[in-house]
């Protein structure tokens, strides 16, 4: 579940990022920090990203960063990083990025879950700037369990 | 009928996108099998209807719509509804 996953230890409100590789590499050492996976993953969903352009990049203001595992996913994990100021990814339509939700699972069908929970957010259009404003991780917390009431 | 939505990585925007879809099909009365795949399974596969964003298009062939977001039901509906019927007609 969404709920158990999102701790305080994996959210990280108003953090300066140089860049968008500077942004997605903070959001996987949130991940890297709880033991969700190794620092390769991070790496490889900039490599993804790199490859495969700006699609991570999922509306207005927010990307959610994420990569196929390679043995370097331990468990399921998802974290928020907001941005002080944001940080452009090459999208057409969606940048700048000030949220990032970033994600990893071992098997990749165990993100379904997770991310079915994580898709209705998008449905409400003052998800971004709710989740933007927030100024703690406790904050991030409430708005986001506030979407699932 | 079938549909898959793909993402470069067919783990994380295209579920989200095949939860949209199967919603939104649902919604119409339309039986649809929605499956989601990486660029490399879906470029070898021949479903009814593909499902994706402009960046990836290029790289399938077949019966393709291009949607504007991964997550947005109402983009996803307006970019994807008449191809969605179009392909269930003719699949029936």
């Amino acid at each position: 579940m969404l709920k158990d996953l999102l701790t305080p230890a994996v959210i990280r409100c108003h953090v300066h990022a140089t860049d968008w590789r500077d942004a997605v590499t903070q959001a996987g050492a949130l991940l890297e920090a709880a033991g969700k996976c190794d620092h390769s993953y991070t790496e490889s969903m900039i490599a993804s990203i790199e490859k495969f352009g700006p699609y991570v990049v999922l509306e207005e203001g927010v990307a959610m960063p994420h990569a196929q595992s390679n043995g370097n996913v331990s468990e399921e994990g998802i974290c928020i990083l907001t941005l002080d100021e944001p940080v452009r990814f090459g999208h057409d339509e969606y940048d700048p990025v000030s949220v990032l939700i970033g994600i990893c699972a071992p098997n990749p069908r165990e993100h379904l879950d997770c991310l079915a929970e994580l898709a209705k957010i998008f449905d409400d259009e003052d998800a971004l700037p709710k989740l933007a404003a927030c100024a703690t991780p406790e904050d991030v917390i409430a708005t986001m369990d506030s979407f699932f009431e | 009928m079938h549909i898959i939505t793909v993402c470069g990585n067919g783990i994380g925007s295209s579920l989200m996108l095949a939860g949209k879809v199967q919603e939104i099909c649902d919604e119409e009365g339309i039986a649809a099998d929605v499956e989601s795949m990486d660029l490399n399974g879906a470029s070898s596969s021949n479903p009814d209807l593909f499902i994706t964003v402009k960046e990836l298009a290029p790289e399938l062939h077949g019966n393709i719509v291009i949607v504007r977001s991964y997550v947005n039901k109402k983009k996803i509906r307006e970019d994807a509804l008449e191809a969605i019927k179009a392909a269930a007609a003719k699949a029936q």
